[in-house]
């Protein structure tokens, strides 16, 4: 991927803490990340690591009360997004950042046509007159894989199946030409094969606009075929990032380990057992002050209770928390 | 959505003969005699005459068939005749008579219904209009103080009967304010009052105010609760995360893509509600003593005034039967997925 240029979202530091009624939950605990133009950074995590909250937080989408983003940074071409005004940042919503959510049967309108929804961020952020924004509208469906697009920009979204309603979504989320786009288990809701098609299509999309894509999922399988980099998190933190190969090659966090050793392989005519990760993902009642893996850990030992580790590189482009050294085989020496 | 319409209008007319006949079967094996409230002093064989002259001693089918008659062809044609000046040829026939004051039925509803559709119909519009702004504000700041007060008011609204409202609104307005005073009331609707210049029409905006408020608070604390709970179950759709994910301002995210979807319901409850104007106010109007509908449901079931009675109850149910059907199609019209062909 392209090496030297600059980020174009760059994310420090992120903290993201919800107020409820039976106290707080650190659901982001200091993640970092960027991505470059053109780049896709896939990120994956069991449920409740985290992973939605952060992207949401980058732009102001979670309710407040209860979410509160704490602390952080969030440069969106050198623009914190923390701290601007929220017209600059309903302007960048839809604009320069797309979002594509999980479930394409309910996040869109269904009193509004297809083309009205695709059409409304372009006469937001583009100015577009209508006739202007309906061409648009029409070379965005066909651009997804649409038939007979200016036709069904009349349809309601009830009148598409589920994977055509995703395109419908993608559509919008490319609607301003965003320079990313942010995709949050996209195809989890569907069908394998509908899946593929999906992820065919975006690997075709990036390729023809260039744009940074974040893709969120649960699926290795997934991120191994269209990812350039890989994002582990774990408790709402960053716990492992590498490239892709660089990760189901070399992994150097037992959580990684452990969610690679997951995916089922068949050998002859039967599948072996399914290996699952034994216990709970942690509760965050607080910031953790040790390892939030540690219970479940293999290779755990006391400095792990002590302390929460931060990242440290351990190759290039690789980095992971952990107090484990792989390459030695035994516990870092500090 | 044309046939739709076209099938349900038909399907409508045995729904209405079902019900006229049971409304005409319940009114008359009901121990009612129309003589009752004639002078003792008559003697019987008098009211035996009497009964007779009203036609109570036919055999039932026989009333029935005259009275669907009257109802469905004579009066639509007299209607039409005074609307147009055309001779339709119904001079001399038997209109459905009223037993009490021997003027036609039809006659004597149609002096009513001004009146009612004035204070009744008013109050349901001030009520609509001042439920859908508390029911939308209460639903996006749910748990506000704003909130709460609706809720508060709501209940009120709810649980307090409007004789009771009514009469206390009565003793406040009227009777502790002096009636010298700006805030002073008029406790009885004049209906024969006339607006002609703009002291009169203060004066009619005086005394239609009691009732209003009286109706308008049960119909808003409806209406609210119905708006609020609609809009909430919207707000928390995916679909509104992505408009806001689209840069959409809160406005166009909440009054256009969250309010479109929750007046789907609260639009269909509400045309529900219409035939409420003319049979619902039947309390509100005894207590104001406005001469509507409902007090002349009143007088004539307590005179037993079959014919009178049959036909009131009737209308209601074809407003209610009606509206239904205007309800469905509205649900079709706002609804895109609700395609009825
Ligand atoms: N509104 C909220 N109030 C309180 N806690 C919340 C709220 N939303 C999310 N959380 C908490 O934040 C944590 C992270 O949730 P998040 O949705 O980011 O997980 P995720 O990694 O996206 O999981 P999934 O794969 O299931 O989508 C969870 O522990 C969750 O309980
Ligand atoms: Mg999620």
């Amino acid at each position: 991927m392209p090496d030297g240029t600059l980020p174009v979202l760059e994310v420090r530091d992120l903290k993201t803490v919800f107020q409820t009624r039976s106290g707080e939950v650190h659901a982001v605990n200091s993640v970092s990340f960027e991505v470059k133009p053109g780049e896709l950074l896939g990120v994956v995590g069991e449920s409740g690591s985290g992973k939605s909250v952060t992207m949401m937080s980058l732009i102001g989408l979670l309710p407040s009360p209860p979410a509160d983003v704490k602390e952080g940074e969030v440069l969106l071409d050198g623009l914190d997004l923390l701290k601007t005004d929220i017209n600059t940042l309903r302007d960048i919503r839809g604009g320069k950042i797309g979002f594509v959510f999980q479930d394409p049967m309910t996040s869109l309108n269904p009193v509004f046509s297809v083309g009205f929804q695709i059409m409304e961020p372009l006469r937001k952020h583009m100015n577009l007159s209508k006739p202007a924004a309906r061409k648009r509208a029409v070379e965005l469906l066909e651009l997804v894989g649409i038939p007979d697009a200016s036709r069904r920009l009349k349809d309601y979204p009830h009148q598409f199946s589920g994977g055509m309603r995703q395109r419908v979504m993608i559509a919008i989320a490319l609607a301003c030409d965003p320079k990313v786009l942010i995709a949050d288990e996209p195809t989890t809701a569907l069908d394998v094969t509908i899946q593929a098609q999906i992820l065919e299509l975006v690997k075709d999309l990036r390729q023809k606009l260039g744009m940074a894509i974040v893709w969120i999922t649960h699926d290795l399988g997934v991120i191994a075929g269209i990812a350039d980099r890989v994002m582990v998190m774990y408790g709402g933190q960053v716990v492992e990032q590498a490239p892709v190969k660089e990760l189901f090659s070399n992994p150097q966090h037992p959580y990684t380990r452990a969610l690679l050793e997951t995916i089922p392989k068949v050998h002859g005519a039967r599948a072996e057992k399914l290996n699952v990760i034994e216990g709970q993902p942690p509760i965050l009642g607080a910031e953790p002050t040790a390892c939030p893996f540690r219970d479940r850990c293999a290779f755990r030992f006391d400095r792990c209770e002590q302390e929460n580790p931060s990242r440290r590189i351990v190759g290039k482009d690789h980095d992971a928390a952990c107090f484990y050294d792989f390459a030695t085989g035994g516990p870092l020496r500090a | 959505m044309f046939t739709f319409t076209i099938r349900r209008l038909i399907l409508t007319v045995p729904t209405l003969l079902f019900i006229s006949l049971v409304i005409f079967l319940i009114v008359k094996l009901s121990p009612s005699d129309p003589t009752g409230n004639l002078p003792l002093t008559i003697p019987s064989e008098v009211r035996e005459q009497i009964r007779e002259a009203l036609g109570v001693n036919k055999p039932l089918l026989v009333q029935y068939l005259l009275w669907l008659k009257q109802f469905f062809w004579l009066e639509p044609l007299i209607y039409l005749e005074n609307l147009t000046g055309w001779d339709l040829g119904t001079e001399g026939k038997v209109r459905l008579i009223s037993y009490q004051t021997r003027s036609p039925v039809m006659d004597l509803i149609m002096q009513r219904m001004p009146q009612t559709l004035t204070v009744v119909g008013t109050a349901y519009l001030v009520g609509i209009l001042i439920a859908l702004p508390i029911g939308i504000i209460s639903a996006y700041k749910q748990y506000s103080v704003f909130d709460q007060a609706g809720t508060f008011i709501s209940m009120i609204g709810f649980s307090v009967p409007p004789f009771f409202s009514g009469v206390l609104v009565i003793v406040l307005f009227s009777v502790i304010i002096p009636s010298d005073s700006f805030f002073w009331l008029p406790s009885i609707y004049d209906t024969t009052h006339e607006v002609v210049d703009w002291e009169s029409f203060k004066y009619q905006f005086r005394q239609m105010i009691m009732p209003v408020m009286v109706l308008a608070l049960q119909i808003t604390a409806q209406i609210s609760r119905f708006t609020r709970a609609s809009m909430l179950d919207n707000l928390n759709q995916d679909y509104v995360r992505t408009a806001r994910a689209k840069g959409m301002s809160e406005s166009v995210t909440v009054m256009k893509h969250v309010l479109r979807n929750s007046m789907i319901p609260v639009v269909t409850v509400i045309a529900l509600g219409i035939p409420s104007i003319f049979g619902g106010a039947i309390i509100t109007e005894q207590v104001f003593k406005v001469n509507g509908l409902g007090q002349l449901l009143i007088i004539a079931i307590q005179g037993g005034d079959v014919p009178t009675v049959q036909t009131l109850t009737f209308i209601f149910a074809i407003l209610i039967v009606l509206f239904n059907l205007i309800a469905d199609i509205l649900y079709g019209l706002l609804d895109p997925r609700i395609r009825y062909d």
